[in-house]
Parts: C-alpha cells; structure tokens; sequence
C-alpha cells in the first residue's frame, strides 16, 4: 500500500512538472511537401538508369521538365541544381512544347494536368520519360509514378507494367519501397 | 501494515520525494534560457537529400492532418508487419504472419486453435495481450484473451500489423500488460476494384472476393467475403480438428470535407472447428468423464463507425463506437457475449513544447453462458461495465533529440475497482540514424469473468491423476506488472538497421492454484505467484543486393516463477521457449518472379515434452501480366508433423501436430 501511494503520487508530481515545464522551444516544423517531393527527384534520378544516348539530346543534363502550374516554385532550383547523378548536372525546363516532352527524363504533371496525361502519351512515347503525378488519375491514364501524402508522409506509387515497356531501368529498390498499383 | 506507518510514509516519503521532485523542476524551469539558445532550429536547415529513400520516406511533412508517431521515434519496442512482408511470407492466417515478430510466441494448438502471447505466459487462454483490429478490441472477457481462430480478413486487404512489446497500459486498455497487436486494414480507397484470390493445397482451401467502388471522389467503399476449409492435421492418437468458417463485411470510407473523416465497418462470420475433448458428465464425485469428437460452433459479428476530425496539424479529436456480438457453443460451455464501447480521444498542442493526448472509453458487456457439468459460471448471465480515462504529455526538451513522455490511465472496472497505470518513457537522439529509448511502467490485468466466479470440472490427466475442481474466486485481484524496458536502433546505413529491445519485468499477484478441499480435490483460483522475466529481442534487415533482402529476428526469455508448490508453477512459465528465432530471405528476380524462403526454429517448451524445432517455409511468386498473381508455397517442410502445444489446463481438448503442407495460390485483380 505503501508503495502504491508513493508511487501514485511521483507520478501526480511529475505529471505537474512535465506540464509547468516550458523551455520556450517550439518544435521544429517539418519541412514542406513540396520540398521532400525535390529530393525525391534527386533519389529518383539516382535510382532510375537512362539508356545513355538520351543524354545527347540535352548536352548530357539531366533534364526535369514541369507541366502546368509549378508546385515547386524555387525548391526545385535549389534543391537540384548544384547536384549531379552519374556526371550529369540537372536542368530544369518550365512547360515544355510537345515535340520538346520526349526529351525530358523526368516529367511531373501539376495536379492539374493529371487528364492531359493520355492525350500526351504518344509524344512521350519517343523517348524514354519517366512521368511523375499527383493523382490517381494520373495513374490510371497510365503515369509511372505517383506521390501522395499519408499520414504527413510524402508515399509514392509506382505502375512498373508502364515502366517496363520503355527502356527506363528501375531500381528494385525503388520497387521495394513503392505501393505497386496495376492500370 | 499499520495506519500508523500509512500516514508516515505520506508524511515523510512521498512528500519528501514531492519536494525534491518540485525541487528538480523548479530548477528546469530557471533553465529555458540555455535550453533555447543551445537549440538552433535544426529542422530547416537539413538537406533533404542527404536523407536515405527510406528517411525520406518517414519526414512526416506540414499539412494538416492527423499527428502520427514516426516508428523510429516511439519509445517502445515496435515491429510492423507490411503487406509486402504478409504477402511475401507466404502464410495463410494472421496468427502465422506473428511468428516473424520478436518478443511474440505463437504455438499451435491444433488448425483451431492458437497459443499466442507476447513475452511469455503462453497459453491457449493467454491474457496479457491486447489485440484491435481497425480500433476495435477484440477482448474476450470470459478469459481475459482472445479467440484467435475468429479473428481473420482478406490477407490483401490488411495494410499492416502493428506489434508493440510491452506495456501500452497508458494508452491503451486493461489488457496491454505486455504487448499491444494492432490490425489495421486498407482504407476503401486503396482497395478499389475487383479482387478475387484462391488458394488450394492439401491441408486448406480459401477462397477471397473483394469488390471495391466510390460514389463521387470523397465516398469509398469496399465488400468482401472469404471462406476456408481446413483439413484435419496429425495426432497419434487419432486427430479432428477440421475448421471451416465464412465471413462477409463491408468498409466504407468518407471524407465529407479535408479536416473530417468517418469510417463505418461491418462484419458477419461463422463456422465450425473440430476439437477431441473430454467433459465431465455428471457433477458428484467423482464425476463421469467421456471423450469424443465435437464440432466447435463459432459465430458473430461487429459493427464499428469512427469519425476522425482535425483542427490542424497539432489538434485532432477521434470519436470511435463498436457492438460486437460473440457466439460459441462446444459441449463444456456454450457462451454469447454483447459488447458496446465507445471511445473518444482528443490531442493537442498547448504552451510550446507540450502536447497532451487524453481520452475515456466507456464499455458495457453483457453475457450468457449455459452451464453444462464441465464448466458453471455465476450467475449464468451477467453484465459488466468498465470506464478508463488516460491522460499522457509528451514533452520535447531538445527538439528532435531528447522527448520526454508521462502518462497515465485510471480505470474503474467492476471486479477491482480503480486501477491506475502510469508510464514514463525517454527517447534520445545522440547521432543521426541512432535511437536509445527507455521505460518505466505499470500495468495490470483485470479478472476476468470465470477466474471471477466459476467452477471447472477436469478429468484425470498427466499432473493429476484424480478428478478435480477449480473454482473461481471472488476476492481475485488484477494482475499487475512493473516493467523496465531500454532499446537501441540503428538506422543510418541504407543496407542495415537493427532494432535491440531488453526488458525486466516483475510481476506481482500473478494468478495460481490454492488447494482448499482434498475430497473432492479441489482447487481455487488465487493471485498467489510472482514472475519475473528478462529478455531480449533483436530485429534486424539486411539488404544484401538491390533484390535480395534478409530479415531477422531473435527472441530469448527466462521467466522465473516463485509461489507455493502445487499453484501451477510449472504451466505458467513452462510453455514459453527460451530461444526464438526467423530469418527470412526475400529475393526478387527477373521475369517477375519472387523467391522467398523463411526458416524458424523454437526452443523446446521447459515444463513439457514438446521439443525444438526447425522449420523452413518456401514460396515461389510469379506476376505474368497485371494484375494477375500465381504463387507456390510448402509450409513446414523439414518434417511429417512437429507438435508445438500442450493441452490448455483450462480446457481439455487434445492439440494436434503441425504437418508439412503445399498450396498453390491465384489472385486476380483489376
């Protein structure tokens, strides 16, 4: 009983204490979705293997191409542009013209361009484009790769049949960690 | 004790511990200055991607929705089977895929019929867990326990299990005293479409149909129904335990705006397992015993609806309620139990550094048992309610590095009373990717219905040679439990983590037998053991190549029970192994293809014949075209048939043996 009691009431106090205590740090926010969606760019270019003569085309950068209205803002800037994968720095290219599409390696669809992704798809399918999107939609007009947010956590989705009918090379890595969704 | 030395320890004691605990935090609170200015924001600064795929992965961004723990910041030991690792294992039910969890001991008993228990006290009836499925507690209150051979869904509609060791007595309930088994199932929306799966092998047949819609973007649905058979498996002495069931629910998910959620699920099951048991047919001395072939008769159901709704990313509320029906009828009882529960918890962030999570759960059950000459219970129908608060603050003294949690859950049940269940635990952060954690907790077991006020008639058997009784008792007090827990993770190297748990735990008032009559022999039920067990459980990854991946686990625990002879020393902790061990191969190949082995081996049970084994589970996956999948599995492939139970000493029904088994399963879904 004795114990109990004791017990009983450390636990009260220090339940007091824990809430009087007030060191005047805030937590540190997380950072913005838009910022872990750059790096995994960064992680995707390091994960994805482009057949070599795709580099021609684009003086060897590796070239990240923006549809619709850009997300991003300046995150992509900063946080790609000093880094490079294999030797080939990146290169950042705002809506690209449609003869242009099939030079890019990685193409991410704002969320409102998700329905253009079929209509696009034949330009894409000349060259070896890895397309990134926001949406289910966009999956199901046969994107490659989807982010989304769970729980606070920026997930992503990747449909390897699509994948699997170009030359791009996927980690299985990458596949390890996707949810695998099927068109 | 006397009155006497009552007030002097409030008197000198506690309030000498109270002053120079408010002492301590006197002094904390001079010290904010230091603490802030050695605090520089590390969060802004960090270079994203620096961070491995799987950090990533983890950072959980600003947005406005429900907080959720990071896994490698909870200060307790967690493993979480994924759907990848549920898939890839190869198994068949829930109560396998927990054979790849340390610190978790599952033994069959027969194919309906698990012993499963977390740090020890296996037993068919073990009552230290507590198992949700969805949120709901899947609690049988007339043995503190669980049914496992109920407790089944789509296997590719769960999107993990949570398993955490230890107490989670301050959030969770009366039954977390040493682990906490949290079933969570896909949301409607990602289990959309049509999904049909069959598995056929010479010891099971299932057959699974999910048929997922939506109705606008923010309404999602799902329904499904599953069947199994279960062949009969090996005894010497002649088996039956053939199991079949059929289950059939729905799920529907809605997000009528961003910051509002509402979940509604619903179920139906029923089915029959074959047992040999022996119950008593009369109730005068020595009582007349038959033994015989019964099919056990299991059926029920549930409905739960939860409505979730978040302020912003620091506040958000959880208003949960669920009706579960319960139903089985075998020849020594025959029980239906009602249970109503409704929770609701509510977190928030308040001065800068604090965030308080409190919550009540009010449950109300109601059962019916029918006496028969094996088993009585008093009166034959009775009702219970149970109302628990809990309150915990979590406290950050250094950002990101050192995080400091209290709390405590006061519950008020009808046999016992209020029960209180205080945790305090740390977690510190010295290096990226290195995480030490500690605890310190106390939790408690409530009696349960029978151990309450029953009485159980039990045929001559191996510790006995003569008839007995046990009876209920009354005057049965909780369970309860002081634990001491540290732990250590690694996860800086993409290719290797490890996640080390060890643990003390001294328990106290454990349930044994007293012997109060020699004729006829009886016994009474009484909290007159005390346990200690010390463990360690390791789990660890190691990513050989990019498609070949290992997965460990090892478990060793000793429990030492003290108590006065002929009080059950020996079951109590003589059905836990000391060594524990599972070490699965992933291999992802090309032509879509996957290739899976997994070996287990257990210790042998102590206080029993049952030896050590090895076993070794193989599984060949192949994805010819979307959406289909074909996969080949032999189970337990190093022997005939292993036993890995004893008869429960609660219910005499003879376990069989585990036998080496082949399946091929398709699965077809778009």
């Amino acid at each position: 009983m004795k114990t109990r009691i004791c017990q009983l009431h450390v636990v009260l106090t220090l339940l007091i204490i824990s809430f009087a205590w007030n060191p005047g740090v805030s937590h540190a926010d997380g950072p913005g979705e838009y910022e872990v969606k750059g790096a995994f760019l960064y992680h995707f270019a390091n994960f994805v293997r482009w057949p070599e003569s795709t580099f021609k085309t684009t003086d060897g950068h590796l070239r990240v191409c923006i549809l619709g209205k850009d997300p991003f803002g300046h995150i992509l800037e900063e946080t790609l542009e000093k880094k490079t994968v294999k030797d080939h720095p990146f290169e950042i290219h705002r809506n690209p013209s449609k003869t242009e599409l099939q030079h890019c390696h990685m193409l991410y669809f704002a969320a409102s361009e998700s329905p253009q992704m079929k209509t696009l798809h034949h330009h894409i399918a000349k060259g070896e484009v890895l397309t990134f999107g926001e949406d289910l939609e966009f999956m199901r007009q046969g994107g490659m790769v989807q982010f989304f947010v769970k729980d606070q956590k920026v997930q992503f989705a990747i449909n390897p049949e699509v994948v699997n009918q170009t030359q791009l090379k996927v980690s299985s890595k990458l596949l390890r960690l996707a949810e695998i969704v099927s068109p | 004790m006397t009155v006497g030395s009552r007030t002097s320890c409030v008197r000198h004691s506690c309030w000498g511990t109270y002053v120079r605990i408010g002492l301590i935090g006197l002094f904390l609170l001079l010290l904010p200055g230091t603490a802030a200015g050695e605090a520089a924001d590390p969060g802004t600064n960090i270079d994203l991607t620096e961070l491995s795929l799987e950090e990533l992965m983890s950072v959980e961004v600003t947005s406005v929705s429900k907080k959720k723990q990071k896994l490698s910041e909870s200060a307790a030991a967690i493993f979480v089977i994924t759907q990848e690792d549920l898939r890839r294992s190869g198994v068949t039910s829930i109560p396998e895929a927990l054979r790849m969890v340390p610190g978790i001991q599952v033994a069959r008993g027969s194919k309906n019929q698990w012993n499963i228990s977390a740090r020890g006290f296996n037993e068919r009836f073990s009552n230290k867990l507590l198992v949700l499925i969805d949120g709901r507690t899947v609690y049988n209150p007339l043995f503190a326990g669980v049914t496992w051979e109920t407790q089944d869904t789509i296997l590719e509609d769960i999107e993990r299990i949570e398993v955490i060791r230890g107490p989670g007595g301050a959030l969770w309930g009366v039954n977390a005293v040493n682990g906490v088994i949290n079933i969570i199932t896909k949301k409607a929306q990602d289990t959309q479409g049509l999904l049909v799966s069959g598995v056929a092998g010479n010891e099971e047949g299932i057959v699974s149909m999910r048929q997922g819609g939506s109705h606008g973007s923010n309404l999602h649905y799902r329904i499904f129904s599953k069947y199994f058979n279960r062949g009969t498996s090996y005894n010497a002495m002649g088996a039956h335990d053939d199991t079949r069931m059929f289950r059939s629910g729905f799920r529907s998910d809605w997000t009528p705006a961003t910051q509002d959620r509402v979940m509604i699920q619903g179920e139906i099951y029923t089915g029959d397992g074959g047992q040999q048991s022996t119950v008593a047919t009369t109730t005068t001395f020595p009582f007349g015993f038959t033994t015989g072939n019964e099919d056990v008769k299991m059926s029920g159901g549930h409905f739960l609806s939860r409505w979730e709704h978040t302020w912003d990313s620091e506040s958000d509320m959880a208003l949960q309620f669920f009706y579960d029906r319960y139903e089985r009828f075998e020849d020594s009882s025959k029980a239906t139990i009602d249970t109503f529960d409704v929770d609701f918890q509510h977190r928030f962030k308040f001065l800068s550094n604090q965030e308080l999570l409190w919550g009540l759960e009010y449950r109300y059950w109601i059962d019916h048992l029918q006496n028969t000459s094996s088993t009585s219970a008093f009166p034959d129908s009775r009702s219970f309610s149970l109302l628990s608060g809990f309150l915990q603050n979590e406290f950050t003294l250094i950002p990101d590095t050192l995080l400091f949690t209290l709390g405590t859950k006061l519950s008020h049940n009808d046999f016992t009373g209020f029960e209180y269940q205080p945790s305090g635990r740390f977690l510190w952060k010295p290096l990226t990717g290195h995480t030490i954690w500690g605890a310190v907790a106390r939790a408690v077991r409530i009696p349960s219905r029978l151990e309450d006020n029953s009485l159980l008639r039990f045929a001559p058997n191996a510790t006995t040679p003569f008839p007995t009784v046990v009876r209920g008792n009354q005057q049965f007090k909780s369970e309860d439990l002081l634990a001491f827990e540290v732990g250590y993770r690694l996860n800086t190297f993409e290719r290797f983590t490890l996640d080390i748990t060890g643990f003390y735990n001294q328990y106290d008032h454990v349930r044994g037998t007293q012997i109060i009559s020699l004729l006829p022999p009886t016994g009474t039920l009484a909290n007159n053991l005390k346990v200690d067990t010390i463990g360690v459980e390791v789990a660890n990854n190691l990513q050989l190549q990019d498609w070949w991946v290992l997965r460990g686990a090892y478990t060793y625990i000793n429990m030492s029970v003290e108590g006065p002879i002929n009080s059950s020393l020996n079951t109590t902790g003589g059905n836990t192994p000391h060594h524990q061990g599972s070490l699965r191969s992933l291999m992802t190949l090309p032509f879509h293809l996957e290739f899976d082995s997994w070996i287990r081996a257990s210790d042998n049970l102590p206080a029993t014949n049952i030896a050590g084994y090895v076993e070794l589970d193989l599984r060949l996956g192949w994805k010819p075209i979307p959406g289909l999948a074909l996969s080949l599995v032999g189970q337990n492939l190093l022997d005939n048939h292993h036993p890995e139970a004893v008869p429960s000493k609660f219910l005499a029904t003879q376990p069989t043996e585990v036998q080496r088994s082949f399946y091929g399963k398709i699965t077809w879904s778009y």
